[in-house]
């Protein structure tokens, strides 16, 4: 299954994801509520048949391209699962 | 004139960004090019941060605000000098501005609709505190920026989104957005097809209810006629109480915000801090969206009176 569209910064992953995941998969987030908290990631990701992931972190601490390589990892993951 | 060549008539009096921030950002960078701009003590961050990481090189100062919302401007404005004045929650801002040629920019993002004659230089604002749209910002009068390029993917979640943490996954993304972009398709047509008057009216009526109904607190801003109210205000008598109240009603699925916690610049400065402080500590706003009708607002009053028997 090809992505939506191509993953161009670390911070595009929840909506790369969110876009391109096949249907049983599903991506969630849960973003912090404090005043300018955007800094801040935390997603959960649910595979079917598999336990759910989170995912958090800081935006500007993660080493750049970590979740971009992430993303595919994830989406290659799901398309490998559907042609199983 | 030369038949067959003409150049395109200009055909709007506002210019629109992805954001109001982005406005703002696009007339202190691109326009104005001040050496120093003063900001109210009392606002939302977005205004701080975009001056801190878009123009580290331009002084920032604060001036003071007070608890009412009156404002304590400095004396003069050198032409070097911008001045950022906010019409807070919808209504009229009409304290004295400084003498001098420094540059007034008034922040229309919470009264856009509210009939307020700009008395400044510039005026700019948000559309999204109102509308519900997904993006949005206006400088007033015709520029011709040229925006940076963006694929949207906050507006993109704020569409997709069906509970709230998409939306407010999308405002984190926006927050971390400093680019000067154009507004989407969607918020355009959106806007351009909202009518001023029912928003106007549905505002105004759902403030004179839980103006009229809730039993806590006291009113913070009264509004004028002509203007549209973006929120409703109340002064609690302390921050546990306040914190009392939103914790009841977010159990009753009603949000309600905290306009606005005192960003740490301003913190610092005592002398300016404390009403801004004191604001953050009482004030607890209400929704009042012309999308919601009276019988929503009956409820918030009355969830509000039974919190209130609790107490």
């Amino acid at each position: 299954m090809p992505a939506a569209f191509p993953i161009n910064s670390d911070e595009e992953f929840y909506p790369f994801l969110k876009a391109s995941l096949p249907t049983r998969w599903r991506i969630e987030a849960n973003p912090p509520t404090g005043y300018f908290s955007e800094s801040h990631f935390n997603y959960t990701l649910f595979p079917p048949d598999a336990l759910s992931e989170e995912i958090s972190g800081s935006f500007q601490e993660v080493a750049p391209g970590v979740l971009i390589a992430r993303a595919q990892q994830i989406l290659n993951r799901a398309d490998s699962s559907i042609s199983r | 004139m030369k038949i067959g060549s003409r150049l395109i008539p200009l055909k709007s009096n506002r210019t629109y960004f992805h954001s109001g921030r982005g406005a703002f950002t696009f007339l202190i960078g691109v326009v104005i090019k001040p050496q120093k701009v003063y900001l109210p003590a009392f606002t939302c961050w977005s205004l701080v941060i975009a001056m801190e990481r878009m123009f580290p090189k331009i002084e920032l100062a604060f001036y003071q605000v007070n608890r009412d919302l009156s404002c304590c401007l400095p004396a003069h404005l050198k032409s070097t000098e911008v001045l950022v004045l906010i019409h807070y929650f919808g209504h009229e801002n009409a304290t004295s501005l400084p003498a001098g040629e420094g540059v007034i920019v008034e922040d229309f993002s919470h009264s856009y609709l509210s009939s307020i004659k700009p008395r400044g230089d510039f005026a700019f604002g948000s559309y999204r505190k109102i509308l519900n749209v997904a993006d949005g910002g206006f400088v007033e009068g015709y520029y011709n920026p040229v925006y940076d390029p963006s694929r949207r993917l906050d507006s993109w979640i704020r569409l997709e989104a069906t509970d709230w943490r998409d939306l407010r996954e999308a405002e984190n993304m926006l927050d971390r957005h400093w680019d000067v972009t154009d507004i989407s398709s969607q918020s355009l047509i959106a806007l351009l097809a909202a009518d001023p008057d029912l928003i106007k009216r549905r505002r105004k009526e759902n403030d004179a209810i839980l103006a009229a109904n809730l039993n806590v607190g006291t009113r913070h801003v009264e509004f004028a006629e002509e203007e549209c109210p973006m929120i409703h205000n109340r002064l609690m008598s302390s921050r546990e109480e306040r914190d009392s109240l939103r914790e009841y009603l977010a159990d009753k699925s009603i949000f309600t915000s905290i306009h606005w916690p005192t960003h740490e610049l301003v913190r610092k400065q005592a002398e300016l801090s404390a009403d801004p402080v004191w604001l953050e500590n009482h004030v607890i706003s209400f929704p009042i969206s012309h999308d919601y009708d009276h019988e929503i607002m009956n409820e918030i009053c009355a969830h509000v009176a039974d919190w209130s028997k609790q107490r």
